[in-house]
This record gives C-alpha cells, sequence and structure tokens, in this order.
C-alpha cells in the first residue's frame, strides 16, 4: 500500500485546496505508473456520466447491462410489517436456506450466460474501438502530411504507391481517396467551430439538419454497399408490395437507381430522388427518371396524396433527430390512400451491425429501432403497420455449437453451452436490415 | 397562510426524496399555524402505481390528506411512449399529454383542486415529472408554485417541462445548481427562489458510552438503482479492497432495489430512522449519485458528523461539500482511491470534515432558516406576476 502523506489538519479546513492536492497526488502518481493501465482504462469507463456524448451512452449501456448479469441468490430478510416482523423474518430465511441449493443451479445457468453474453459483447466492443483507433490514425497521419492544404501531395502520392506494393491491389488507392475526402470534411467542420463530428442528438438543439459530408458516395457505395446487381436482388422483395398502388413511386436517397430500375421494369411509374449529383447523375446513365433535391424538400414540394408509394432504402439513418419525425409525417401528407410507405434500415437489435454496416458510413448519424419507426408510423395514421427483418449475417461468423462426445455428464454441460450460445448469437447477429412496411 | 400540496404519493414510510420533502413541508407548515391540505393519489408504490389505498380524507396530525384514484393506465403505451423519449425523441404535444396522463395522474383530484383554489393561497406542486404536477398547473397557473426537484434527464428536456418552467407561477428550486439547470433548458424561467428542506436532529442525545463499530466502513443510504449510480461505488470499492486489504466495509442502508453484492466485507442494516446512529457508526459517508437535486441523506450524514464524498459530476453535492468543508469529491477511481487513503489515515481529518458538515446544515438547513427563505419566497413569487 502506498502510504498517504502526512497531514497537517488545521482548524480550518478548504476543501477545494484540499482537492487541489488530492488531484496533484493522483496526477503525480499517474505519471509514476502506480495505477496499472487495465485498472484505469476499466474504472474511466464506468465512471462516465455525460449521456450527450454517445461513447458514454454506450459505457452507461454496458455498465446496465453489467449490474442486470449480477445475479444473486442473497435476497434480504428482513421486514418491516407491523407486528409479525420477527415471524416473517424467520419465514423469509427458512425458505431462502431450504431453496438455496435449487436456486444456485439455475443461477449457475443464468450465471455462464450472461459471462459468455458479457465476453462478446466487450470483444464487439473492442473492436469498434480499434477500428475507431484506426481511423483516428489516418486522420492524424494525414492531417500532418497536409498542415496547410487538404490536398493529396507528393508524401500522399508516395504513401499510395506503397500501400499499392503493398497490397498488389488498386484498391489502396480507391481506400485513401475515400479517407482524404472524410478527412477534409472533418478539417472543414473543425474550421468551422465543431470540436467533433458528433451527430446531433439533441432534438431541441437549432443544428437539426443533415450533416453535411463531403464524401464520394458514388466511390463509397461501389466500395462498401455491393454492386448495383446485388442490391436488385436484394430489393426485388419489395417489389410486390407497390404493385397496384394509386400513383407513382418516389425512391427517396434512390443511389444508383437499383429499385427505380426494378419499378419501372415491372411497369411501376416511378422515379428517384437523391441529393448526391453523383448517384442522380448515374441514374441519368441508365435513362432513369432521378432528380437531384433534398429528400424533406421534396416530399414537401409534391402536392397532397398525389404519391402511390414512397420507399426509402439506407437513407434514415442519415437524418436528424429532428427530421425523422418530419418524414414520417411529409410521407403520410403525400401519399394516397392505399399506397404504401417501406423504408429500411439497418437493424440495432443485431449487435454485430455496430461491429460491421453501421460505423462503415461517415454519414450514419443514429440507428432507428423498429419500435421507434412503428410507433412513428402509427402516429402519423398509417395502417397494416409491419416489420420485414432481412440480411441475415452468414453463418461462417456465427459461433459454432460444440459437438457432443456420446459421454455423460459431459453432454449435458456441452447442451447447456450449445443452447446458451445459441441465445447469444440470436442477440448478436440477428437480421441486419429491417423494413417497416405500412399502407395509408 | 392556506396551502394545498400537490404530490403523486404520501405517506410515513415512503422511499424517495421529493415525497420526503413535500411531507416536511406539509409537517412543518402545519405546525407553525398554516393551514395545509395534501392532494394526492391512493398509489405507495411508485414503480405499478396502482390504487394501494382506498380514496377518501384522512387526518395526518394537523394536515388534511385527500386521497384521488389514479386514472385508468396504459402500460404497455406508457412504456413505449416512455421509451421514445428517453431515447431524446421529441413525442410532439399530443403525446406529451397522453404520457403524462398515464404518469400518476388523476382527473378527480384536479376537478376537487379547481373547485377549492379560491380556498388557498398557495398550491404547491410538486416533483416535475408527474401527471399531478403538470395537470396542477394546468388546472391552477396563477396559483401553482412548483417545486420541480429538477434532475439533468431526457424527461427535462420534453416541451410539457419547459412550458412549465416558463409559464407557472413561480418555482421553489432545491439547490443554486438546480435551478441553474433550469436556466439551461429554459432561457426565460418564471419567477423563481431557492429555498431547499430543512433537516433537523429530531432525536434524544446518544446513550454515553456509545461507541462506533471498530471497524471502519463507507455507508450509502437509499434505493440500489443503477441511475443512483451505486453499482459504480461497488465497482470503486471492489478495486480499493483488491489494492488495499483491510478490514473495511461498505454498508448499505435502507431502501430496496438491486441485489447487494455477495461479499463478506458487505453489510446491510435496516437502521432506525428516528435516531442518526445508522451515520454516526459510519466512518465516511458515501453519495455517489450524479442526478440528485438536494440530497437529505447528504445533510443528515453531516448532521451526525460524519464526512461525505460524492461524485464531482454532480452539482449540487458537490456545491453542498465547497459551500460546508465537510466532504470531498472524486471523479475518477484513482481520486476515489487517494481521498479514501487520506479520510481512513486521519480521523483528525475525518472529524473536522463532520464538524465542518454539522455547523453547515445547522446554519443553513435549520427549519427556521427554511421557511424565513420559504415565508420571502412565496410572498416575492405571489407579488411577482401580480405587480
Amino acid at each position: 500500500m502506498d502510504s498517504p502523506p502526512e497531514m497537517v489538519v488545521g482548524a480550518d479546513i478548504d476543501v477545494k485546496k484540499l482537492m487541489q492536492d488530492i488531484h496533484e497526488e493522483v496526477k503525480r502518481k499517474r505519471e509514476a505508473g502506480l495505477y496499472p493501465p487495465d485498472l484505469l482504462s476499466d474504472l474511466d469507463m464506468v465512471a462516465g456520466i455525460d449521456t450527450s456524448d454517445p461513447e458514454d451512452e454506450f459505457n452507461r449501456a454496458m455498465e446496465l447491462f453489467r449490474q442486470a448479469a449480477a445475479f444473486t441468490s442473497r435476497v434480504e430478510t428482513g421486514s418491516r410489517l407491523p407486528v409479525v416482523a420477527p415471524l416473517a423474518t424467520v419465514y423469509k430465511r427458512v425458505v431462502q436456506k431450504g431453496a438455496g441449493w435449487y436456486i444456485g443451479a439455475i443461477l449457475g445457468q443464468a450465471q455462464n450466460f450472461a459471462g459468455h453474453t458479457n465476453r462478446m459483447i466487450g470483444m464487439l466492443a473492442d473492436r469498434i474501438h480499434e477500428l475507431d483507433e484506426r481511423i483516428d490514425s489516418v486522420q492524424d497521419a494525414q492531417s500532418a502530411a497536409t498542415p496547410q492544404a487538404p490536398v493529396p501531395d507528393a508524401e500522399v502520392t508516395n504513401r499510395v504507391e506503397a500501400l499499392e506494393a503493398e497490397s498488389g491491389t488498386v484498391r489502396a488507392r480507391e481506400r485513401l481517396a475515400l479517407l482524404e475526402r472524410s478527412v477534409r470534411a472533418l478539417e472543414q467542420r473543425l474550421a468551422e467551430g465543431g470540436t467533433h463530428p458528433q451527430p446531433d442528438v439533441t432534438p431541441t438543439a437549432d443544428t437539426g439538419s443533415e450533416i453535411e459530408l463531403d464524401l464520394d458516395y458514388v466511390d463509397f457505395e461501389n466500395l462498401f454497399r455491393g454492386s448495383e446487381e446485388s442490391i436488385r436482388e436484394r430489393q426485388r422483395s419489395y417489389l410486390d408490395l407497390f404493385r397496384s398502388v394509386p400513383g407513382p413511386v418516389v425512391d427517396l436517397g434512390c443511389g444508383r437507381g437499383e429499385f427505380v430500375e426494378l419499378l419501372v421494369g415491372a411497369e411501376i411509374p416511378a422515379y428517384g430522388v437523391d441529393r448526391n449529383p453523383g448517384m442522380v447523375a448515374r441514374c441519368h446513365e441508365k435513362g432513369l427518371d432521378a432528380r437531384e433535391h433534398d429528400l424533406l424538400e421534396h416530399l414537401a414540394s409534391v402536392p397532397k396524396a398525389s404519391l402511390g408509394g414512397v420507399f426509402c432504402a439506407q437513407a434514415i439513418e442519415h437524418l436528424s433527430v429532428r427530421d425523422v419525425p418530419r418524414l414520417f409525417e411529409l410521407a403520410a401528407d403525400a401519399i394516397a390512400p392505399g399506397g404504401r410507405l417501406v423504408i429500411e434500415t439497418i437493424n440495432p437489435e443485431s449487435l454485430f451491425v455496430f461491429a460491421s454496416a453501421f460505423y462503415v458510413d461517415l454519414g450514419h448519424l443514429r440507428p432507428l429501432h423498429p419500435l421507434t419507426l412503428r410507433f412513428l408510423a402509427e402516429k402519423n395514421a398509417f395502417k397494416d403497420i409491419d416489420v420485414l427483418y432481412s440480411s441475415m449475417p452468414d453463418d461462417s461468423i456465427k459461433p459454432n455449437a460444440i459437438e457432443l462426445t456420446g459421454t455423460e455428464p459431459l453432454d449435458t454441460v456441452i447442451r447447456d453451452v450449445n443452447e446458451n450460445m445459441g441465445r447469444v448469437s440470436k442477440i448478436v447477429f440477428g437480421p441486419q436490415d429491417f423494413a417497416i412496411i405500412a399502407t395509408r | 397562510m392556506k396551502v394545498a400540496i400537490v404530490m403523486p404519493r404520501f405517506g410515513e414510510h415512503l422511499s424517495g426524496g421529493a415525497e420526503l420533502l413535500g411531507r416536511w413541508f406539509a409537517e412543518r407548515l402545519s405546525e407553525r399555524g398554516d393551514v395545509v391540505d395534501v392532494f394526492t393519489t391512493c398509489a405507495t408504490d411508485n414503480i405499478h402505481w396502482r390504487n394501494d389505498v382506498e380514496p377518501g380524507t384522512e387526518q395526518y396530525g394537523r394536515v388534511r390528506v385527500m386521497r384521488f384514484p389514479l386514472g385508468p393506465r396504459d402500460t404497455d403505451l406508457f412504456n413505449e411512449l416512455d421509451a421514445t423519449m428517453r431515447q431524446g425523441f421529441d413525442l410532439g404535444d399530443d403525446m406529451e399529454l397522453v404520457w403524462l396522463r398515464n404518469h400518476a395522474a388523476s382527473e378527480e383530484l384536479e376537478d376537487e383542486l379547481y373547485s377549492r383554489a379560491d380556498d388557498y393561497d398557495v398550491i404547491l406542486a410538486l416533483p416535475y415529472l408527474f401527471g399531478t404536477t403538470y395537470f396542477a398547473y394546468e388546472t391552477c397557473p396563477d396559483k401553482t408554485v412548483l417545486i420541480p426537484c429538477l434532475h439533468d434527464e431526457p424527461a427535462a428536456h420534453t416541451r410539457f417541462v419547459r412550458r412549465m418552467l416558463s409559464e407557472v407561477r413561480g418555482i421553489i428550486f432545491n439547490s443554486d445548481a438546480e435551478a441553474r439547470l433550469a436556466r439551461r433548458l429554459v432561457p426565460t424561467l418564471a419567477p423563481w427562489a431557492t429555498v431547499g428542506v430543512g433537516v433537523e436532529r429530531n432525536e434524544e442525545p446518544a446513550p454515553k458510552g456509545r461507541r462506533r463499530p471498530s471497524a471502519p466502513s463507507i455507508l450509502y443510504v437509499g434505493r440500489r438503482e443503477v441511475h443512483k449510480n451505486y453499482p459504480l461505488m461497488v465497482e470503486y470499492f471492489t478495486r480499493y479492497k483488491a489494492r488495499r486489504p483491510s478490514d473495511l466495509q461498505l454498508v448499505f442502508a435502507g431502501g430496496a432495489g438491486g441485489p447487494l453484492p455477495e461479499r463478506d466485507d458487505v453489510a446491510y442494516v435496516e437502521p432506525d430512522w428516528g435516531t442518526l446512529d445508522v451515520y454516526r457508526d459510519a466512518t465516511i459517508f458515501c453519495h455517489p449519485g450524479v442526478n440528485e437535486s438536494f440530497s437529505i441523506v447528504l445533510l443528515q450524514a453531516w448532521l451526525a458528523e460524519t464526512p461525505a464524498i460524492v461524485h464531482a459530476e454532480c452539482d449540487p453535492t458537490r456545491e453542498h461539500c465547497e459551500r460546508s468543508n465537510g466532504g470531498l469529491w472524486f471523479r475518477s477511481y484513482p481520486e476515489f482511491e487517494t481521498i479514501l487513503d487520506r479520510l481512513l489515515a486521519s480521523p483528525d481529518l475525518c472529524a473536522k470534515l463532520g464538524a465542518n458538515g454539522r455547523a453547515y446544515v445547522e446554519r443553513e438547513f435549520s427549519w427556521d432558516a427554511v421557511l424565513k427563505r420559504f415565508d420571502a419566497a412565496i410572498e416575492r413569487l405571489l407579488s411577482e406576476r401580480a405587480a
């Protein structure tokens, strides 16, 4: 134990000075390496309080989870009942003691499950942190290489060539270009007085608009979203929902126009809207009707009850917290009775998406829960509301069941473990997307 | 003065600081001769909000207590709206009212309050988050003085709270830190004053020869709820004991909630609340909560001359420590560890902090001092609008 310094306590104590002294002692000890790093990081994590910081919000959620996972068979046996309190206490103690062996066995299984879940969520969190750090280090390198102007200079070019040589693929150039654009956008925000590009999650804030990112979404989609063909195949399942709707269908955030193509191919009048000129240009190349417009402004501009349907896939998670309910309100006005609303987004009920899809896209502000979207649809008088889940993660990334050995009691344990892992797997590796489907 | 107090639950053994505050004001005001009527519901449990006791009028000392049944409650709808609100979404005016109507509200109470409003000089409504409070303000906006007991949580950012804070007749805050929070939420705050709560010793002197237990201990008092931040304290205590093996104990007193950690050095006591013994027996009182508007238990600990440690992120409790020189505050584990090292090594330091704390409570929070501030506040708040 480190012996505390001698204290001289006078008649008057000034706790502010005392706290200054304590802060200095803590600083000295930190610098002397007297706190193991794991101890500091672990404990600083649960000490977080500010819920306006998403990182802290996650830590708080983890703390709630840990707390919920602290099972115990020990409960209070005291009683406040008048007169019968001693009797009630004895009764509670007898029951607790008598049933202890049985409850203990059940608790063992629950603790086993909680332990696996805790570990898996911890691994996912570590992975997310690792990705964050990698992004930070690339940003730092970029800032150092381009102190004045954020345009690629000779050093960046050299790094591109080095990366190309290393990987043997032009993908490196594309990835670096993407990162350069991200860094430029971050620098621009910093220059404008922002500290860090956090999503605006305060519904009362004045700045509720979509975050402007200087990101080439055509490049981005080509790299990360998947080929146009694969997206068309994925979205084909929504096509039947728009047959016989009472008017044209608009695809909000149409991207490269995959779903507009499907609609037009099925002879359903349709057009796309996207605020990204590159995406709109790509649609025009394919001969599709696409308009460059803000999604909400466009919806607000169409005559009331003039649309047969609104389709919006993987776009609502780019909207600010104020614009999400607004989208539903405007869609309710724009869609004619009998028309359809289909909104697809990333499914936050599957924890795996936070280690993969969600944080890949810098434009994603916050995940949206199916219950939230269902609520918004209900609030705006949509009917026949349904949630459709899709995009199951590949089986190859899920934990495998342990094979039985044919010997007891080992197989009993293995069956328990497999059952518990199955439950964890269901939470962690659920469907990666969902769509809210509603009729006007 | 004729006073109505509107609060969602009223009773002797209810947990919760706001419930205690409302009851104490009712007792003290009636004892000095004011006419005090309490308008409350038939609920005693703040989780399920059921009509646990019969409606009707009863006498509690000199206070007349009128209980009204809660209206029908759609729990599923409430939970759905509540979850949405707590994610930071704006429910809109209509849905907020639905949320409130399903969160401890009674139309019969509102009808009665409306019909009797002229009988009272002032209507005190507390705390901010319940239907009884909001609808009291809606029913009698010109007579209602809000005692919000405000915390910085998503519900505090709702439209109805901001409307109430800016349009109610007046507001009585428990601490300056709480008033600052309200000013951050609402730029145009209604007339307000800071009063606080009286905390006094109401016990016989401790019997001679009574000694503190030999093992040092840290005391936590109240409900074991995650939002009270008690898991953090358990985590810190566990780490402290791992790095500093000793006979130090963590003692929980009163209040239900989450499970007790299964450790030999963790104990639970059901104290005699008529005395301050539970605080006297502790070496250090720890209050890790970050969502407090006042903290009665902190002041009770100081009355027992027990030094306190609080979380640095909680402005009201930290300010109590700063103003009293009776407690210290931690923001991280190393600070917690260093503070404990110092306090446990120096009974003298503990004694000085405890004595400072007691002097502060007796000076600032005797009922005489509090009621003086209360009278001045009511007079000013009722005249400001009228002027």
